[in-house]
């Protein structure tokens, strides 16, 4: 009989261990998820804020500057958003091929908060005399710009 | 046994409730939050749907260029968000002699009917303008 009660102690405690770890990790794993889903919304909620213009003048002839070889844009925040203005955070897209070689620099402010102007310079040496297309992308809103150098 | 049984349940069912809890905070602020962008984000083309320029004069003279625009939308204006480029270059409020909203040269608000007006001194004359407003709506005209 006490065999018995050894017994069942044994597997009570044994049961109530596995129902703890079964408990612990299912409240870890919840909080990753939960965490992920904030991070998700933080996420999505940028996106959903953010949105800009290229507002340079396509007639003129400061857009592409021989001498410089730098093509230049001004983007404007129009979103409800600030948004980074670090050269890592524009993706540049010049006639189809990605570019690097960008300068960024906020013109009326010390952020690219909304209704701030950043100007964009491409260096893009030689550009041939003609019609262009260039696309920038900023935290997944993109816009187009067409200009003729 | 019986007790063991009923203890593990407990202590699952437990767990369950704060899983249950903190999930479904996470959703619902996740939820509010990007709710709330849309709305902003409607708002914000709501605006610019309304929001209407023109630039009724441009002209250089005494080395003096003048620009008047006028709101012919229905959405009140930022006068300080609003843009000058001049011949495709952005002119840097710093740079402008003066910008202001006529008859209200202190406020900034550039209301439906109103005329802005931006004056820059320039020793050549400019071929073009053009004004941009917060939203992105913008006009141009050549420099008469």
């Amino acid at each position: 009989m006490a065999s018995a009660s050894v017994t069942t102690l044994i597997l009570f405690i044994a049961s109530m261990l596995v129902a703890a770890s079964v408990a612990g990790v299912l409240t870890d794993e919840v909080g990753r998820l939960s965490s992920a889903i904030n991070d998700q919304g933080i996420d999505v909620s940028h996106q959903v804020r953010t949105n800009f213009e290229i507002i340079s003048d396509s007639g003129s002839n400061a857009v592409y500057n021989a001498t410089s070889d730098n093509v230049t844009l001004y983007l404007k925040n129009t979103g409800s958003a600030r948004l980074g203005s670090d050269t890592g955070d524009f993706d540049v897209i010049l006639d189809g091929t990605y570019h690097g070689g960008l300068n960024a620099t906020v013109l009326d402010g010390q952020s690219w908060d909304p209704g701030v102007v950043v100007r964009l310079r491409i260096y893009e040496p030689n550009l041939s005399s003609g019609d262009h297309r260039v696309k920038v992308i900023v935290d997944g809103d993109q816009e187009v710009f067409k200009f003729r150098a | 046994m019986g007790f063991s049984v009923s203890g593990s349940f407990a202590i699952i069912v437990l767990a369950s409730f704060i899983a249950f809890g903190t999930i479904y905070s996470a959703g619902t602020n996740s939820f509010d939050r990007v709710g709330d962008a849309t709305r902003a984000s409607h708002e914000n083309a709501l605006a610019q749907a309304n929001t209407d320029i023109n630039v009724t004069n441009a002209s250089y003279g005494g080395g003096v260029l003048t620009v008047n625009v006028t709101n012919q939308g229905t959405t009140a204006l930022s006068v300080n968000d609003t843009d000058l480029l001049v011949d495709g270059v952005y002119q840097p409020p710093g740079q402008l002699d003066a910008v202001s909203v006529v008859g209200h040269p202190n406020s900034d608000l550039w209301l439906p009917e109103d005329t802005l007006r931006f004056r820059l001194t320039r020793s050549t004359a400019p071929q073009r303008v053009k004004v941009v407003t917060e939203h992105g709506v913008a006009d141009e005209v050549v420099v008469g």
